[in-house]
């Protein structure tokens, strides 16, 4: 596995006190927290630097961390050094129980060769939790799928992987990764919930089994936005093809296309409702088409010719109505 | 294969979303307090929450954690990040 520097990526020096760690953590964790980051992979950063924020603010984990030595690279091949599970042991089993649900996070493989499984919370802060998990039966889950837009169309089957508290062998308590097959019909809506009867986690002891509650996104689309059912998209249009009104076709995300007519004279930023055309939910939502003027580029003498006559035609001021 | 279930309507109890999120109840009262959340019907043992309320619930969860919110902060936060939302939509 891989070498992990945690101090690398706090961004702070080997020696540096709680303080300083903790402001560091706070800083990337404003940067990279999944529900307020806009950065890509932002939640795999974010699940680095918890990682090494609950190993660094841990006087015990990180002296034992420190044993390791200075001299490792992150990304370095390793393995944990001869006895090093005997010296550890104690701590090994202390590890709060976690699961997706609560919020914590799946530690890393170079963290579980330190210190366990179990994996982690995700930081310090209001008490929401109250401790270990309820040992009963029937307990609720949740989870978010991602699908693209396309697969709203046709609908789509996807593969879940969850992870739930199980007992190991020696009776401590591990992550068990599950995988289950959902199929996801066509016409639904981004932030839809799907449920997924008896699919939840089953009690520690032994008991029946909650419910799977999914939550349904759609991962980001170079050309269309989607708000519940509708879609939006911008069409990039000709100068002529707006001042002189005629068809144009609409690509829509399922492959297909639609004709729409541009009547003369619509302005940049015209918006146009295709009823209808949107996702195919059991009242299908709309598409909305925004007009973008995009202009040749004059790189001819005939453009360039055609563009002077536009002009001397025209004796358009863009800039007429602007007060300064 | 699964056959999943859509569901659209206020139908999940506090109890429900409790144990999907492992959120004591006393704290998701508090939200619905201070209009993080907004079940229909008028007390807790009545309430019935909307799907989005569940994933909702998640988010609020771990920003209080992460970022150590009180149910006042968190409200605000999120009327921030609903704006902020709908401003880069436009």
């Amino acid at each position: 596995m891989e070498y992990k520097d945690y101090y690398q990526t706090l961004g702070v020096k080997r020696d540096a006190d709680k303080a300083t760690i903790k402001k560091a953590y706070r800083k990337l964790a404003r940067k990279y927290h999944p529900d307020v980051s806009k950065v890509h992979d932002a939640e795999s950063q974010f699940k680095d630097v918890s990682e090494a924020y609950n190993v660094l603010k841990d006087e015990e984990k990180r002296a034992s961390y420190d044993q390791l030595g200075a001299n490792w690279q992150a990304g370095q091949d390793f393995h944990t050094p001869p006895g090093w599970e005997q010296a550890y042991a104690g701590a090994a089993h202390a590890q709060q129980q976690t699961s997706s649900a609560a919020g914590g996070f799946d530690a890393s493989d170079f963290f579980e060769s330190l210190f366990g499984q179990g994996g982690f919370q995700g930081g310090p802060g209001y008490d929401a939790y109250g401790g270990q998990a309820r040992q009963s039966a029937g307990q609720d889950q949740h989870a978010t799928v991602q699908i693209e837009l396309q697969d709203a169309f046709h609908g789509t089957t996807r593969q879940l992987s969850l992870s739930e508290p199980a007992r190991g062998k020696d009776g401590q308590v591990i992550n068990k990764q599950r995988t289950l097959q959902v199929k996801i019909p066509k016409g639904i809506t981004q932030g839809q919930t799907m449920r997924l009867k008896g699919q939840g986690v089953s009690g520690l002891g032994g008991g029946a089994r909650g419910d799977l509650y999914l939550e349904i996104q759609f991962k980001p689309h170079a050309l269309y936005q989607v708000e519940g059912k509708d879609i939006s998209l911008a069409l990039p249009v000709a100068p002529w093809e707006v001042a002189l009104g005629g068809a144009v076709e609409v690509p829509l995300p399922d492959g297909k296309s639609v004709k729409l007519t541009l009547p003369a004279g619509s302005g940049s930023g015209r918006q146009f409702r295709l009823k209808g055309k949107g996702i195919p939910a059991k009242v299908p939502g709309n598409l909305i088409v925004t007009l973008k003027i995009v202009s040749p580029v004059a790189d001819s003498d005939a453009v360039k010719e055609a563009y002077q006559a536009l002009k001397s035609a025209s004796d358009f001021d863009p800039r007429a109505n602007l007060s300064l | 294969m699964i056959d999943a279930e859509n569901i659209d309507t206020y139908c999940l109890s506090i109890k429900q979303l409790s144990s999907c999120t492992q959120i004591k109840e006393t704290l998701i009262i508090e939200l619905v307090e201070n209009e993080v959340l907004n079940p229909q019907y008028d007390v807790p043992e009545r309430w019935l929450f909307h799907p989005q309320d569940l994933s909702r619930l998640t988010r609020a969860g771990r920003l209080m954690q992460v970022f150590e919110l009180s149910p006042v902060a968190l409200a605000l936060v999120f009327d921030l990040l609903d704006e902020l939302q709908s401003l880069r939509r436009g």
